[in-house]
């Protein structure tokens, strides 16, 4: 019955033996599982390149997620513009359309026609904003940075309430970057400047046109008064302090004395309504023309809200540049108070009036 | 006469046969017996003047090779090395999970890099801000997680390492004992083959303990020594002693007396060991676990300075920052020193300073070299605020206008930002006119933290911190070089002519750690200061130190630069000989405790202030010691407290995505909720390789921390594969050296029962010897009948 000799040969298969069994386990593990080893080190060699192909592949699954997300935007936004751009098509389709319109006579047909190609832009304006105000995974697509802010503002709701503000005599819809509504500190340019009158002296010889400014709309009617300054004179520019949509009085003129409201000034040409009647004066009874005082408010900060209404519903005239240096592009909806000071006062007519449009991105 | 004879030699043949079956039997009984050595039988012949008179039997003799047994009990050692060492792995093995299941800490750092993209892509969406944090916490976890059981396999190897001295106890005594019985049964003619086979088993069983060397003397008694000659049985035991501890902790080490060693009476003889299962508990203690233990920190530093450099750049807007408060700890700054140490420069570029509303609009904005360079002693308030008492030690003009760029104190620069936040708008600079914000070193009580500490006082408002290349609003963002002078010695370096700064980092608010994403204990705490990984014996000249220098001691307790010049650290110096200084010095020696700690194939110098106070080393004069040992808070552990930060991961939306805009059209910052500029560059961070410092064995490397955790497991799984294949090796070595001394030494059924037929073969024989006798006997009787 004994197999082996010595316990040593005996104990040496069982060892085989239990080493045989321990290798089955391993393969049947192996089988059963489908992989070579639960733990790393049965694979060690192999350790860092599994690891390595398994956060390649994680990644690159990350990737392809992201992508289709990212397509998914893109196509929404490929979308809108192609929304946009069949609006505006559309719209100059319809444009072209009523260009050959003849509207010489008044008639029902056209003023049917007007009354439809007013109602279709509404309409185009309507569409374009909307689009632009699309939402995709919880922000606004065009709104840049600001996904939690709508990029346009269009409060209109029907084609009579846009009108009664953007007139299109004196308010136009901006359309421009110029209308960007970002809060607006202004500084008065000739803050402190005392009232004065400006004499032959400064101005040499004064000139009164009725011929109105070609450069300037003709509502409302307006003249020209030009300075010549005198030879050799140290000032070419007599007319630089004087303000935009500031008032000037003209006395000791021989037909032109009246107050006068700046509509715009070059440094030697005023234009100003009423028109003068026009002549030019010089001499001894030569006219004076008054300006009066530089404002003395000091810088104002338009915070321009998202309604559409502003908050500082006074300010100090039309001379405050913003802080870029360039003219206020809002003017049309502001309106100059007969004021007797050279910045003259500005208000807002309308606090609704001023302009919504693309805000910053 | 002769026929008696004959009957007494058969008698003793008789008995003969007897006994040789007996040592048969026994032989076969104990075929089975683990370390039975097989008994010889042997006999002599006995004469009496030339005339035969039967046989007698010697004492039984056993069959041992003693060279063998020696290259055994060798093998043996080696072999309980390679499993204890095996056992280790394995269960490190099971800190990396299964490779199929994407559980390993590299997998968790891919899902957090994933969340972070997605993160990038959809920075506003409560969902996604909140997987980011989610995988961030999860993988911060599982580092805790593993650096748990890695210090709980020490604890377990120390344990293992008392029991198994206890065990090595026993055996050494029971050699002395056996040594004892052995003597007297040869003294006295005894058998003491069996008490032999006790001792040889005993020895067997030792060797998987220790490596030792055994000598048998001619008394029979065996001593036993270790390796290196130290005696550990001779005439009698000696007893070793090792405490286990309780607990253990990342920075304990044997060399800092975190452990005990191994003693003989007050002698450490942890180091006489290099093979079997005592040497390999040690290794595993203090280099394999330790090692693993700092790749892991590594990992965690290296992240962890990443992530937070990018995510102190960011903002959270909508959700607005209206407190922040540092994990950079500063110490208290002693009068005296005021205001050359613990102060700030501007290397480059300047720090713009915004508070926003809830609009993401700017409502006030300056800049940092701004609001320092303006007189804050009447603005805005600051004057009626109490000021700041306590360390660090406010000076008399410390809110007046102070110089360009630095070097600004600690206390200059916490007035001078709170006076700001105190402004109106019509102060010049104009201030946000926060009235409640405050800004301090302290805490609510006016306790000194060393934490700046910013608060609003207003949840309407937001603060935030934007690093730029110049002062000019708008100027192009890029981190703000912050150069720290935490000692005060300003004097510059020697090589380079560039004023020496203690600290230089990357970005304000990154210094400060106003705005982290994980924390850790090193960015917390540091009772603990490490030098870089230095090869074993390299002095400090090896290390490119020209010249003799001090290094100098602070901490929060006794104050900055400690004894003035600290100690002296010449260019000869080894780090143990600079250990021993710091160690020996009279003030120092009781306040810190410098160790040289094993780590990878080198070691660090290991400085610990020993009432755990927040501590620095700095150089005195020049940088090459700094240089050579780039003392630093320790990373040790770091892997073991990283977490994402508490209130981020109460409220994900805390995790930076945007970062602070600049408008040319507006000339005002602004935040915006759709910003993914920081998500970005977060996701980068893990997908840009990293700059990683040499570590627990793997060398200075630059790469992701992905493939970086892929290659701590990587390396632990060859390791661990190695040494499989090793206890393969030697267990077929061991068991054929087994089989080899068992085939001569053990038991052979069939020798033993070719031996039972001769001694019943001569039993018979004897037995027919005494019947003819008989027959003999009664023939010659009847003769006389």
């Amino acid at each position: 019955m004994i197999s082996s000799a010595t316990a040593a040969s005996q104990n040496l298969m069982v060892s085989q033996l239990l080493t045989l069994h321990q290798q089955l386990n391993n393969y049947q593990e192996q089988t059963a599982t489908q992989q070579v080893s639960q733990d790393f080190k049965g694979i060690a060699s192999s350790s860092l390149n599994l690891l390595t192909f398994q956060n390649e592949s994680s990644m690159t699954q990350q990737y392809i997620d992201n992508n289709s997300l990212a397509t998914q935007q893109l196509t929404a936004e490929t979308n809108a513009a192609n929304n946009i751009s069949s609006t505006v098509s559309s719209l100059r389709s319809d444009l072209l359309n009523f260009q050959t319109t003849n509207l010489s006579t008044q008639s029902s047909a056209n003023i049917s026609a007007i009354s439809n190609i007013q109602n279709t832009a509404f309409t185009a304006m309507q569409d374009i904003a909307s689009t632009l105000n699309t939402q995709f995974m919880d922000g606004y697509m065009f709104s840049g940075g600001k996904t939690d802010t709508a990029p346009v503002n269009f409060p209109y709701t029907s084609l009579n309430a846009f009108q009664a503000v953007y007139t299109g005599a004196g308010a136009n819809f901006p359309s421009t970057r110029a209308n960007y509504l970002g809060d607006v500190s202004l500084a008065p340019t000739n803050a402190g400047l005392a009232s004065q009158n400006l004499t032959a002296t400064q101005y040499g010889s004064l000139s009164f046109s009725s011929v109105p400014d070609p450069n300037q709309p003709p509502v409302p009617p307006n003249g020209t008064i030009t300075a010549t300054p005198a030879l050799g004179s140290n000032n070419l520019t007599p007319f630089t302090d004087v303000g935009v949509g500031s008032t000037i009085t003209i006395s000791n003129s021989a037909s032109n004395n009246l107050t006068y409201t700046v509509l715009a000034n070059n440094g030697t040409m005023l234009t100003v309504t009423p028109p003068p009647s026009g002549a030019s004066e010089t001499g001894t009874t030569a006219p004076i023309l008054n300006m009066g005082p530089g404002p003395v408010a000091a810088p104002v900060t338009m915070a321009f809200n998202t309604n559409g209404t502003i908050s500082a519903s006074t300010i100090d005239r039309t001379q405050y540049s913003d802080q870029n240096g360039n003219g206020l592009a809002f003017a049309p909806t502001i309106t100059v108070a007969p004021a007797g000071t050279n910045c003259g006062t500005i208000t807002a007519a309308n606090t609704n009036a001023f302009p919504p449009g693309l805000r910053a991105g | 006469m002769a026929l008696t004879a004959a009957l007494e030699a058969a008698v003793s043949g008789l008995q003969s046969s007897q006994q040789g079956l007996n040592l048969a039997s026994n032989n076969i009984t104990n075929v089975n017996t683990t370390g039975y050595t097989r008994q010889v039988f042997s006999q002599q012949s006995m004469s009496v003047q030339g005339v035969g008179m039967g046989v007698t039997v010697l004492p039984p003799g056993r069959v041992v090779d003693q060279n063998l047994m020696a290259s055994i009990r060798q093998e043996n050692s080696t072999l309980n090395t390679l499993q204890t060492t095996s056992d280790y792995y394995t269960n490190t093995q099971n800190l990396f999970g299964a490779p199929g299941s994407q559980t390993s800490i590299s997998a968790s750092i891919t899902a957090l890099s994933q969340n972070l993209e997605s993160l990038a892509l959809n920075p506003n969406t409560p969902t996604s801000q909140s997987n980011a944090v989610q995988s961030a916490t999860q993988m911060t976890q599982q580092l805790n997680s593993m650096s748990a059981q890695i210090q709980n396999l020490r604890l377990q190897s120390d344990q293992a390492l008392s029991s198994s001295v206890s065990q090595a106890n026993g055996l050494l005594a029971q050699v002395a004992a056996l040594n004892n019985k052995i003597v007297q049964a040869d003294n006295t003619g005894q058998n003491s083959s069996t008490l032999e086979d006790s001792r040889d088993q005993a020895l067997q069983q030792l060797s998987g303990m220790m490596d030792i060397q055994t000598f048998t003397r001619s008394d029979g008694a065996v001593t036993i020594y270790t390796n290196s000659g130290l005696a550990l049985v001779d005439n009698t035991a000696v007893t070793l002693t090792h405490p286990a501890v309780s607990a253990v902790n990342p920075q304990q080490t044997l060399a800092g007396g975190g452990f005990s060693g191994i003693y003989i009476g007050s002698t450490d003889i942890s180091n006489q060991f290099q093979q079997g299962k005592i040497a390999a508990l040690v290794t595993q203690r203090d280099n394999t676990l330790p090692n693993l233990q700092s790749q892991l920190d590594q990992l965690t530093t290296a992240m962890a300075a990443q992530v937070n450099a990018v995510h102190n750049q960011g903002t959270s807007y909508p959700a607005l920052t209206s407190s922040m408060t540092g994990t950079t700890t500063f110490m208290p700054l002693p009068t005296a020193l005021a205001p050359t140490a613990q102060t700030i420069t501007l290397g480059s570029g300047d720090v713009a300073i915004n508070i926003f509303d809830k609009n993401g609009t700017q409502v006030a904005s300056t800049t940092l070299n701004g609001i320092m360079m303006s007189d804050m002693s009447n603005v805005g308030g600051q004057a009626a605020t109490p000021s700041l008492p306590g360390p660090p030690s406010p000076l008399v003009n410390d809110d007046k206008a102070q110089a360009s760029n630095g070097p600004w104190t600690l206390d200059q620069i916490t007035r001078h930002l709170q006076g700001w936040l105190h402004s109106s708008a019509t102060d010049n600079p104009p201030g946000p006119g926060l009235t409640a914000a405050t800004v301090s070193l302290n805490d609510n009580n006016g306790n000194f933290t060393g934490n700046l500490a910013i608060d609003l006082n207003s949840p309407s408002y937001g603060l935030a911190f934007q690093d730029q290349a110049f002062s000019t609003p708008g100027s192009a963002p890029q981190p703000a070089t912050i150069q720290f002078n935490a000692d005060g010695h300003a004097q510059p370096d020697p090589l380079t002519g560039k004023p020496y700064y203690t600290q230089t980092v990357q970005g304000f608010s990154n210094f400060f750690g106003l705005n982290n994403l994980l924390n850790t204990s090193a960015t917390n705490a540091r009772t603990t200061w490490d030098s870089t990984i230095i090869p074993n014996g390299a002095t400090m000249h090896n290390l490119g130190v020209g010249a003799t220098a001090n290094l100098t001691f602070s901490d929060a307790t006794n104050g900055i630069n400690i004894g003035n010049y600290g100690i002296q650290v010449l260019p000869s110096d080894t780090l143990s000989t600079i250990a021993s200084r710091i160690n020996g010095d009279a003030t120092l020696g009781k306040i810190f405790q410098a160790s040289v700690v094993p780590n990878g194939g080198g070691s660090q110098l290991r400085i610990q202030d020993l009432t755990g106070a927040n501590m620095m080393v700095s150089q005195n004069n020049g940088t090459g010691i700094q240089n050579a040992l780039q003392m630093a808070p320790t990373t040790a552990g770091a892997s073991a407290s990283v977490a994402v930060r508490p209130d981020i991961i109460g409220n994900p939306q805390l995790i930076s995505r945007g970062m602070v805009q600049y408008s040319n059209d507006t000339k005002t910052y602004s935040l915006s909720a759709g910003d993914n500029t920081i998500a970005n560059a977060l996701a980068k961070t893990f997908t840009n390789t990293t700059a990683f410092a040499s570590a627990g064995g793997i060398g200075n490397t630059n790469l992701t921390f992905t493939d970086y955790a892929s290659t701590i497991i990587s390396q632990n799984a060859t390791a661990a594969s190695t040494v499989q294949q090793n206890v393969q090796y030697q267990t077929g070595l061991t068991t054929a050296l087994s089989q080899k001394s068992s085939s001569e030494n053990g038991v052979n059924l069939d020798q033993e029962l070719a031996n039972i037929m001769m001694y019943q073969q001569s039993y018979a024989a004897a037995a027919k010897v005494i019947t003819t006798s008989t027959a003999m006997m009664d023939t010659l009787e009847s003769l006389f009948r």
